[in-house]
């Protein structure tokens, strides 16, 4: 491979990688704007509360429940994003942190992801059915396996 | 009383927004090295033996051969990648459906396990769980769907 032809290489990856940082930022930003309101303005307690018995199914507390609705709707990275913040604020445990990761990391972009697929041919329905009872059900077993306290490592 | 209302909410704007360019700063940092890497690789043949390698068990899960390359796209690149990789396959609904289960569960490795990382928690678990429950439920949907 000639310099002429790495340098071009560079190219193509540093575009790519810059356009899907900025389709991050775009949609990161807005987010944490809103999240700050829904979060200062004591919105999210409540939601939480009201989600917190839908959660528990998984192990996770109703601090848990907006990161996994960002997580499935907008994307895993938003999700984690606002898994950071919280773990950073110690709204979340290790514990619920990797619960959720494990939801996540089967089941986000339900939206986005599915219609791709769809609009080559695939049926939709079949797979988000799946992917939600397989993110639940293992999400739900792990529960049952990790001991409720922090510090736990991920076997 | 206004004025306050409106200040109170362009403090709550400005932290938002600062916690956004911060969240952002973080992705962007794991995101760009991940991406040029992968990018570098594409050009090399590594890519193309790891198909090679992974032949037989595209074909145990009742798709072609050729899609294992839509398959190693998607995990190690992203879905779009895949998309294309697949799109020239020709694919009936059945195959298309079996192939998508497999990539919805399992995608974007490297990135998404670099996410993962951040958030402070080990990434390996996560690829073997995603690329486990990738193949064995594709491969149970094609068994079952008659």
């Amino acid at each position: 491979m000639d310099s002429g032809n790495f340098l071009q290489i560079i190219g193509i990856g540093l575009t790519g990688a810059g356009r899907q940082v900025l389709q991050i930022a775009l949609i990161v930003i807005p987010l944490m704007v809103v999240m700050q309101f829904l979060e200062e303005l004591n919105i999210l307690k409540k939601v939480s509360r009201h989600l917190e018995k839908v959660v528990s199914v998984l192990g996770i507390s109703g601090a848990g429940a907006l990161p996994l609705l960002v997580g499935m709707t907008l994307g895993l990275a938003y999700g984690a994003g606002m898994i950071i913040k919280y773990g950073k604020d110690g709204k979340l445990t290790h514990r619920e942190m990797i619960l959720i990761i494990t939801f996540l990391s089967l089941n986000h972009s339900l939206f986005e992801d599915v219609l791709l697929f769809v609009a080559i041919g695939a049926q939709g329905t079949v797979l988000q059915v799946i992917r939600m009872a397989a993110a639940i059900l293992v999400t739900a077993s792990l529960a049952r396996f990790l001991k409720p306290d922090a510090h736990i490592e991920h076997t | 009383m206004i004025a306050n209302k409106v200040s109170a909410f362009g403090g709550i704007f400005g932290r938002g927004l600062k916690s956004g360019l911060q969240t952002t700063r973080s992705l962007a940092l794991i995101i760009v090295p991940v991406y040029m890497i992968i990018t570098l690789l594409g050009k090399t043949p590594v890519l193309k033996l790891i198909g090679h390698f992974f032949r037989p068990l595209m074909e145990f899960i009742g798709l072609p051969g050729e899609a294992v390359m839509g398959v190693v796209l998607g995990n190690v690149l992203n879905l779009y990648a895949a998309i294309g990789a697949a799109t020239p396959l020709q694919l009936n609904q059945k195959q298309m459906t079996v192939f998508a289960l497999f990539l919805l569960l399992s995608h974007s490795l490297p990135l998404e396990a670099a996410v993962s990382r951040m958030a402070g928690v080990k990434a390996w678990p996560f690829i073997i769980l995603r690329l486990g429950a990738g193949f064995f439920l594709a491969a149970s949907l094609n068994f079952f769907w008659v």
